[in-house]
Parts: C-alpha cells; structure tokens; sequence
C-alpha cells in the first residue's frame, strides 16, 4: 500500500515536472517566434556585417547594441557611417538574413538618408505579412 | 482673501503643468498582419520599461470583442512600433484600445497618458506598405555637395572669383535596382570648367562579401555563437561588391555642342566602414578595378567629311575606366581643441580611350581638337569644423581638382577655398 502511495506519488512529480517542462519550452518557444518576427536584431546585424561602428551583443536579452539609439540615425550618420553603396550591401545582407521578404527588401531604396528605425518598422510588418 | 489667493495660485500652478505636460501620443497605425498578430505605430518612441502599461497585456483590449492579446512586445530599433499577439485575432475586431502609455517627456521625465490611446483597425497591410515605401522614395538622397561655399569659388587658374555647380542628383524611378543619376560639373573660371553633364539610369547588381558568413549567423542557434561570428565578419576589409549596367547621355553643358550617347558597365569594390579612436572617427573606401564605356557621338564640333563614304574623325566611343575613392572621418564635439571634424575625400577616376574623341582647347576656348589615349580626373576635398552649436558647424573647405573628364576633356586645374556653414538638422530625420 505503502509502495502504490509512493508510486503514486513519484508519477504525480514527473507529470507535473514534465508539464512544466513543457510550459517553460512553449514560452521559450514563444518568445523566440516573437523575437524573430519583428526582424530588428536582423536588421542590426545586417548593417554590423557593413561597419564596425555598429555591434551587437545577442546574448543579452534583449539583445543589446551600440549604438543604443540607432534606430534613431540615418544610415549615413557619421556613427553608423554607409554610403548609398553601403546601404545597397546592407540590403544584400539582409535578404541572406531575411529571405522570407527578400522582395519587400529590395523595395527599399538604396539611399543613406532613410532613417533605420523607419526601415526597422517596414520589415517587421514585412516579416509579420509574408 | 488667503483662500482666494490660494485658489488663484492653486489655479495657476495646475495650468502651467497642464501646459507643461506633453501631449498624449496618438496611434498612427493599427494594422492587422496575419490571424494572430497586429502591427502598432504609435507617433512617438514609447517607453522600453517591462512594468510599463502599454506592455500589460490585461490593460489592452480589442473591441467590441473585449479581446485581450497573449503578449506585447516593442521594436528594440523602431520604439514606436508593437507587435501585439494574440491567440487568435476576430473578424469582428474594429478598434483596439490601451488603458494607458508610458513615454518619454521632453524635460527627460518619464510621463504616462492621461486616457486611453485608441485606433481603428485596419485590414490592408498591403496599402501602409506601399505608402512607407512611397516615403522612402520621398527621402532626398545624399549629395556630396550639400553644403554651402560661403565665399564662393576662388581658383589658382584665374584672378578672378568665379561662380560653378557640382551637383549630384537621383531621381528615384521607384524600379528595384533602377536608379536615374545627373552630375554636372561647371564653373565659369579658366581651367576651372570640367564642362562635364551626364544624366541616365543605372541597373545595379549587389552582393555581399563572402554570403556563406551570413548564412552560417542566420542557422546558428546559439548566441554566444553568433557574436563570435559577427566579430569575425567585422574583421573583413570588403564589405560586398557590386555591378553597374548604365545608359547615358554625355554632353559639354555650356552649349551641348558636343553629346554623346554611353552604355557603360562597372565593378565595384566596396571596404566595410571601419571605426578608429573609439568610433570618433572612421575610414572606408572603393575600388573600380574595371570598367567598359562604348556608345555613338551624337554631336562634335569636329566637321564630317564631305564624302559620306569616309567614317569621320569622332564616331564612336570606346573607353577602359578604372577609379577609387578614399574617405576619412574624425569626430570629436567634447575636445577642447579647436578642431572639432575633419573630412577628408579623395575620388580619382582614369579612362583609357580607343577611339578618337572630341578635346577642349583651353587656348582658343573651342572644342575644336580631337584626343585619344590616357586621361586622369582626381578631386580631394578637405573639410573641417571649428566651432559646433545646436544651429550648425562652422569651418572651412579646401577642393583641389585636376584632370579631364569626358565629353570634351578640357583640362581643369582648380584649387578652392571657402568658408564653411552647415547646418545641423542632418541627423537622424525620420522620413515622416
């Protein structure tokens, strides 16, 4: 009797460690889809793998980059640093990176005066529409 | 009369915080973009706090249906910009409302709406994307000449000061990779004149240096991971490459006498920009190792035989160009010395024509030789700024510039100084 209370006792732990397992997977999860389809981090990179004025540290949550306010700059700020070239590399990188809206990327014109966070905000109602 | 007294002052002091306060930030856009998400604009940069309202999923709400999302999450570039997630979002949804934002104020405070921020919904993501593109477009692009040469132009070839244009324009032709181009280059000094105009539109092919990089970050699960491979992608010099397909129009701009009709093609090497002193400053450059120039002489100065069977001196164009440029930057607006930017560019470009070409005669002011073979163009320019304040920054420009450029090659040799105001709005415009 006393062993069939243990036993029992023993599976209710595992189901409830596993549920819970199972929750804390579904939020990770979760949270990983919505990072992902807001596409900023990818956008970040993509002009990291362009100037070394621009880092990224993804370990961080949420991932951090300097500099903290460049969704502010233009692509040509002296802190950020590209040319219309630039921007067009940037583009390329993205669509390696983005490859879902690789067309909606394209639409983007090769201009170092557009504002970055006004890019930023165009790709994630690309990613969020695709 | 201390109570009417109090009350007057009482009434003054809640104004002047009424005025004080900042206006509420509104919604611009509410779009649904698939069945379980929404995209939300607000018209200012919201607060990035997790305890913030706007992220209290309890404290928002689609109506009429009362439906509340699972999870809101902020742009971390665009901090005006949601996602808002819902387990499903319903047709009938019409209006999404949020009990109260956290932003930013003016005076550096943190500030909360005094209501609700609501919008209506909209169902045609579509249309607001084709409306930010259309903003896009409206951006000016950047000229090389933007700023103002307060003296005006002053050249060691002549005495006297005398007016000119470098413009750059680009009309958008709102064509993916298509792109219309116009450069004029014209004074009125003595071997000042480049009397060079083109105007086309350019078919350009991009990508980017060593793409397996990129594809190896956009697998790669692991974070730490990906910054190591983000580190070692900013080591590269090159940054991508690319290929330039154009038709043009090339004329001498003080009469057209001379045009000529050029498909060109390029390659174009481009470094990555790369930081120095702490990000105060940077350098990047370009190479064109090669590129092709052929078309047909629209108009010459040069007379055409009589008999039609002999080809005349100026016909057809052949050229082999090649070029680079070189651009250093160094910023430091908290230095006590009285040097607060310099700009140096360097841009140089030689064509190699085959084919006899019309030439400026600097001797008799007429286009009336002919050339082929080798010929060099260079332009450097030297920026720096002494004084910076919020309204601009105040410097002086040395231009240095030698060489031909086609149609007609006339020689220039010019050196100019001026003066130098620029103003300082040129940071971080949104295209709104």
């Amino acid at each position: 009797m006393a062993k069939k209370g243990a036993a029992r006792v023993k599976a209710n732990r595992a189901t409830t460690s596993a549920s819970g397992a199972r929750e804390v997977m579904a939020a990770l999860i979760k949270k990983k889809q919505e990072s992902v389809t807001d596409g900023a981090i990818q956008v970040v990179m993509a002009i990291a793998s362009v100037t070394t004025l621009v880092t990224v540290d993804t370990t961080q949550d949420p991932p951090a980059f300097e500099p903290d306010d460049l969704g502010t700059l233009t692509f040509g700020d002296p802190r950020v640093g590209l040319t219309n070239e630039g921007v067009a590399i940037f583009k390329a990188n993205l669509k390696i990176l983005l490859p879902a809206i690789a067309d909606d990327i394209d639409e983007i014109p090769d201009n170092a005066n557009l504002n970055i966070g006004d890019v930023a905000k165009f790709i994630q109602l690309s990613l969020q529409t695709a | 009369m201390r109570y009417a007294i109090g009350s007057l002052l009482m009434t003054l002091l809640l104004s002047a915080h009424a005025s004080a306060q900042a206006a509420d930030p509104t919604i611009e856009t509410a779009v649904v973009t698939n069945e379980r998400q929404m995209t939300v604009v607000f018209s200012q940069a919201l607060a990035n706090t997790p305890a913030a309202p706007q992220f209290d999923i309890n404290r928002v709400r689609l109506l009429p249906d009362n439906v509340v999302p699972t999870s809101i999450t902020q742009n971390a570039l665009a901090r005006t910009t949601f996602t808002v997630n819902f387990a499903a979002v319903p047709a009938t949804a019409a209006r999404i409302c949020f009990d109260q934002v956290q932003f930013p104020a003016q005076d550096g405070t943190v500030a909360v709406s005094r209501g609700q921020v609501c919008a209506d919904l909209s169902r045609d993501p579509a249309s607001i994307k084709d409306e930010w593109i259309a903003r896009f477009e409206e951006v000016p692009k950047s000229s090389r000449e933007k700023d103002l040469f307060a003296s005006g132009f002053v050249t060691t070839a002549s005495d006297e000061s005398a007016g000119g244009a470098d413009i750059s324009l680009n009309p958008d032709l709102s064509i993916p990779s298509l792109n219309t181009f116009l450069q004029l280059k014209k004074t009125t000094a003595d071997e000042g004149d480049a009397r060079h105009f083109e105007a086309g539109a350019r078919y350009r092919y991009t990508q980017t240096w060593r793409p397996g990089q990129l594809r190896e970050i956009a697998a790669e699960t692991d974070n730490a991971r990906v910054n190591e491979l983000i580190r070692a992608r900013q080591q590269n010099i090159i940054a991508g490459w690319l290929v330039d397909v154009a038709g043009k129009l090339e004329g001498d701009p003080t009469n057209f006498d001379v045009t000529n009709f050029v498909a060109e093609s390029g390659f174009h090497l481009q470094t990555m920009t790369r930081g120095f002193l702490g990000r105060r400053g940077f350098w990047r450059g370009y190479v064109v190792p090669g590129g092709i120039e052929v078309g047909q002489s629209l108009g010459t100065t040069v007379p055409t035989p009589v008999d039609p069977e002999v080809e005349p001196e100026v016909n057809r164009i052949a050229r082999y160009k090649a070029g680079a440029g070189f651009t250093v930057f160094y910023d430091n607006p908290g230095t006590q010395l009285p040097l607060r930017r310099v700009e140096i560019d360097i841009n140089g470009v030689v064509r190699q024509l085959f084919l006899t070409e019309s030439r400026f005669n600097n001797e008799t002011n007429l286009t009336d030789l002919t050339d082929k073979g080798f010929h060099g163009y260079a332009q450097i320019d030297f920026k720096v700024f002494f004084v910076e304040t919020i309204a601009g920054r105040y410097g002086f420009k040395l231009s240095f510039n030698r060489g031909r450029l086609p149609p007609v090659y006339a020689q220039v040799n010019s050196f100019d100084f001026g003066f130098l105001v620029e103003s300082g709005d040129d940071n971080g415009q949104a295209t709104r």
